[in-house]
């Protein structure tokens, strides 16, 4: 790789975090507004036109407000488990490409756009994304809070548990494929058609773990309000507190573009080729779609109970998943040798 | 000395950091997490070694998964403050004459018994192309050092260290087969074993919704 093939993916390293920074802002924003109207309410209208500067608005805020360090936390996890988090968070985007390569002026050959692109993306995300489970049950126990403890503790064996079904899921995608890469992922939809058509459950139980891997509604379980508090982050005030809300968004975010790359095509849209551009705004869209999904989901369905939340983990996704693998495995086969 | 070489040497030199830090930590969460990190800087070594799929797969199973339970372990069982005393006599000194022990067969073997051709069983595969002249198995330089039609052949199956190669390696290789699926049964069994300790049988009159839910 030369300098300026470096110097190329680390502007667009910059660009993605810049886009997903702006675009945590705006998903509280977009958040706040869908659900008053679901809720027949106005929303947020009074910081700018529609509300528009309220982002800036709740930053101002956030960043003005006193620091309060509870006596007796540990002090070392509790400053490092929110940029872990927020690390994590930002570190699974890398693999989502962003749209078809294009010609630069400036040296010879196609520039990619997306960061990475590399043969086990899949298992790298699944990898990352486990290490969601750290920021939070480590908030958790360095806070020494019990209700900040029981929402740690919820959500490391909610992200376990549904975890797996979604690791399961992504497989039959992968075999269909014959490729972990998210690149190769979206280039074969291309070619063919959208996996959603041909993995509809594996759809269903990705977007169902994604909710819960993103600790959404209804699996908001870890932050139940009125059992605890608030959870993982009842100790957290201002930017640390921030850092856990941005987490959760930019989760969602990732979530969104991974299931927009996976199922619904990526970037691309069918007969149809369109400039870099373009396929930029068909992705922003797709992942537009998917904050509304989240979003509608919150507005609708109530949370769980905790028991039936892991029974639905454990007895439904992960058979429905393995039988998901298996179907899969077997309509392979079959379409080889018969078509 | 090239750019690989130096990041390996400081990825090492945090990995013995990491290690000895777990060992000592009074703290048994800040034991487990100084071993997260260990096995970080061991995906890094993996991908120093050209196996992107084999440090994938430390990252998600090891690092994510695997010590998100002794996490768990540690947090819900509250041990948390070590008893500092020691549970057997004379065991650091003999800790540390074992390690300088395994330090000297390690430097025994890795100066002086190398295997000249490579070990059996890998001999027909791709894997043994990997290997320069000097015996070393040393990531990007050895690749580099292979003749194009070979590294073309490689190239079909993904690349050194693919997910496709790692498959075709364990799944139609005989002596990879075996091997493999000895060790699925054995997590089977574990897995059963698991099951039926935690299985008790239904209280009378119990309603089945009850049961507890972990």
């Amino acid at each position: 790789m030369s300098g300026i093939e470096i110097l190329e993916v680390s502007l667009i390293s910059a660009a993605v975090i810049g886009a997903l920074l702006t675009g945590f802002a705006y998903a509280t924003w977009f958040e706040r507004k869908v659900i008053a109207r679901m809720q027949a309410r106005l929303g947020p209208n009074k910081a700018g036109p529609a509300g528009l500067l309220l982002p800036a608005a709740d930053g101002v805020k956030l960043i003005f407000k006193e620091n309060v360090i509870p006596a007796a936390v540990d002090k070392g996890m509790y400053f490092l488990a929110p940029l872990i988090s927020m690390i994590v968070a930002l570190l699974a985007f890398a693999v989502i490409p962003l749209g078809d390569p294009i010609q630069v002026p400036w040296r010879e050959g196609l520039m990619r756009l997306g960061i990475a692109d590399f043969n086990v993306a899949l298992l790298y995300v699944l990898g990352v994304s486990s290490f969601a489970v750290y920021g939070i049950s480590l908030a958790g126990w360095a806070s020494n809070n019990k209700y900040a403890l029981i929402g740690g503790m919820r959500s490391a064996a909610q992200m376990i548990s549904y975890e797996l079904a979604m690791g399961i899921s992504l497989l039959g995608v992968v075999m269909i494929v014959g490729s972990m890469s998210v690149t190769d992922i979206v280039l074969w939809q291309k070619s063919h058609v959208w996996l959603i058509l041909v993995q509809p459950l594996g759809f269903v139980i990705y977007a169902i773990t994604a909710l819960a891997e993103t600790n959404r509604a209804p699996f908001d379980m870890p932050e139940a309000e009125q059992e605890l508090i608030a959870g993982y982050h009842v100790e957290y005030t201002g930017m640390r507190f921030a850092l856990f809300f941005q987490a959760e968004y930019i989760n969602m975010l990732t979530v969104s573009a991974l299931g927009a790359s996976l199922f619904l095509g990526g970037y691309a849209l069918p007969f149809v080729e369109l400039p870099w551009f373009g396929d930029l705004a068909v992705l922003l869209a797709k992942v537009v779609l998917g904050m509304f999904m989240f979003v509608w989901i919150r507005a609708t369905v109530p949370r769980l109970r905790y028991d039936q939340l892991m029974d639905f983990g454990w007895k439904v996704l992960l058979p429905l998943s393995i039988l998901n693998l298996v179907l899969t495995a077997v309509g392979i086969v079959a379409y080889q040798n018969w078509m | 000395m090239s750019g690989e070489l130096l990041l390996f040497y400081v990825v090492a030199a945090l990995m013995v950091a990491t290690a000895l830090s777990m060992v000592m930590a009074r703290d048994l969460v800040h034991g487990v997490l100084f071993m997260v990190g260990n096995f970080v800087l061991t995906a890094i070594v993996y991908l120093l070694l050209q196996a992107p799929f084999i440090a994938a797969v430390q990252l998600a199973v090891y690092a994510g998964a695997i010590m998100v339970l002794f996490l768990f372990v540690v947090m819900l069982l509250g041990a948390r403050e070590l008893d500092m005393r020691e549970p057997l006599a004379g065991q650091r000194f003999w800790g540390l004459a074992l390690v300088g022990l395994l330090g000297a067969l390690l430097v025994f073997v890795t100066g002086e018994g190398v295997p000249a051709a490579p070990p059996a069983g890998l001999a027909e595969g791709a894997l043994a192309q990997a290997q320069t002249a000097d015996g070393a198995w040393l990531g990007a330089d050895a690749l580099a050092a292979l003749p194009a039609a070979e590294r073309a052949a490689l190239d079909d199956l993904g690349g050194f260290g693919s997910p496709q190669m790692v498959g075709e390696a364990l799944y139609t290789d005989a002596y990879h087969l075996l091997p493999f699926e000895l060790v699925s049964l054995l997590l089977l069994v574990a897995m059963l074993g698991a099951v039926v300790i935690a299985h008790y049988p239904a209280r009378p009159g119990a309603e089945a919704g009850e049961e507890s839910a972990t």
